[in-house]
């Protein structure tokens, strides 16, 4: 079993728990491959890959990364906790959950994440 | 990502990044912890601000705590951390001895002030920030100003601490889309708190309560602590199956409350059970874990 907290140091003595929200419009583009979850930043933000790539050649310690090498670029995307869809759902090591609910205004609203954290 | 360091906690590996990242791991089907990951640390009870809300009963003539000389500090695993507070533990005189202590132990040291205090001791808290002897910033939130705003910006460990039932919906608007962490901690009915309580902070909390998915939205982190998941009622975002996923149970499994200025500890900051103060964490730690 493993539990993850992104990010954040623990500034309270309570049990902390996390939740990151987004709308089902940025969710499918997600599903859809359009766009990959960047998680490096805790609870995570949408990306493009082609941003995700720059993000990888700004970091020194893919210097020597060959870029054409798309499964060399994938895995170290998902080093930096950059991942598609189905990286995110299939990485079975992480626990994660995810909820639908609609809003007041009729807007669906998507909730996932991992599980929180009692820091 | 830089690992800072990873240790056995009972039957799991604790690992912990630069960024705040923590990650836990386990063969078995439950974590067990020997001893506690995380310690609220109160290391004062001296403040100017008077808050008419703060829990804590905080005072300006309130006594600072012996950090220098307990025995604690010893029985402190590597990278546990602390949350230390107050008070305002920016006016121990003892603080910055106390941290490089703490520093050279690989104690993992974060800390939370009060907003007027952060920007008033910007010089210390750079000092402080720059020099690692703290890690994790927590700043509980007077005031929205643009000051503040761009003054926290600058520190990407630092998170707002927000008390359900008094900070607007208004006030949270003019936080929104400023890439900032926040962290709703419930409102506590003790001390002054009891005494603050009214029927405007009910009212501050139904709008928070019917504006929560708009407020999530408007913040890069938006986390919670156990009261403010109770106040707010989060479990009606959620399935009944997702929810027992996302919650992950009371308070003090993993951490517990140190009081130096007392020379207590419970089993958090709002236990009314105290307990005098023993010599070894991993002691202090079975008792409260037993409650």
């Amino acid at each position: 079993m493993r539990v993850i907290r992104r990010g954040v140091f623990e500034t309270n003595s309570s049990s902390t728990h996390s939740i990151t929200m987004c709308s089902k419009e940025e969710y499918e583009k997600w599903e859809s491959g359009e766009v990959l979850l960047d998680e490096s930043w805790w609870p995570g933000k949408f990306i493009t890959k082609e941003e995700a790539i720059q993000k990888l050649k700004e970091n020194e310690y893919y210097n020597d990364l060959d870029f054409t090498d798309e499964d060399a670029v994938d895995e170290a995307l998902r080093e930096e906790y950059i991942y598609t869809f189905e990286q995110y759902r299939d990485n079975c090591d992480y626990e994660t959950f995810e909820s639908t609910y609609v809003t007041k205004n009729g807007e669906e609203i998507i909730a996932f994440g991992y599980f929180g954290y009692d820091g | 990502m830089r690992l800072l360091g990873e240790y056995q906690n009972g039957n799991y590996t604790v690992k912990i990044y630069n960024d705040g990242t923590k990650i836990r791991e386990t063969n078995d089907d439950v974590f067990v912890a020997s001893f506690p990951e995380c310690i609220d640390l109160k290391i004062t009870n001296n403040c100017d601000m008077g808050c008419p809300y703060c829990h804590e009963d905080s005072k300006l003539d309130g006594k600072h705590g012996d950090i220098l000389n307990t025995k604690i500090i010893d029985t402190i695993r590597p990278f546990t951390e602390l949350a230390i507070g107050g008070g305002n533990p920016l006016s121990h005189p003892d603080l910055i001895l106390f941290l490089k202590t703490l520093k050279s132990k690989n104690i993992i040291a974060n800390m939370t002030v009060n907003q007027n205090h952060f920007v008033s001791h910007q010089d210390l808290i750079r000092y402080l920030v720059k020099n690692d002897l703290i890690k994790g910033l927590g700043v509980s939130l007077v005031e929205v100003n643009n000051e503040f705003i761009n003054t926290i910006t600058q520190y990407p460990n630092a998170v707002i601490h927000i008390i359900n039932g008094i900070t607007t919906l208004n006030d949270f608007k003019k936080l929104y889309n400023h890439n900032l962490k926040i962290l709703i901690l419930g409102y506590k009915e003790i001390r002054r708190g009891k005494e603050y309580y009214s029927s405007k902070v009910e009212v501050t909390k139904n709008n928070i309560y019917k504006n929560i998915n708009e407020i999530i939205n408007g913040f890069k982190v938006t986390s919670f602590d156990n009261l403010a998941i109770k106040q707010l009622n989060l479990k009606r975002l959620f399935s009944e199956k997702t929810w027992d996923k996302f919650y992950m149970g009371d308070d003090g499994q993993f951490t517990m409350y140190i009081d130096l200025v007392e020379q207590e500890f419970a089993l958090s900051s709002t236990s009314t059970q105290r307990f005098k103060l023993m010599d070894s964490v991993v002691d202090m730690f079975k008792v409260v874990k037993s409650l």
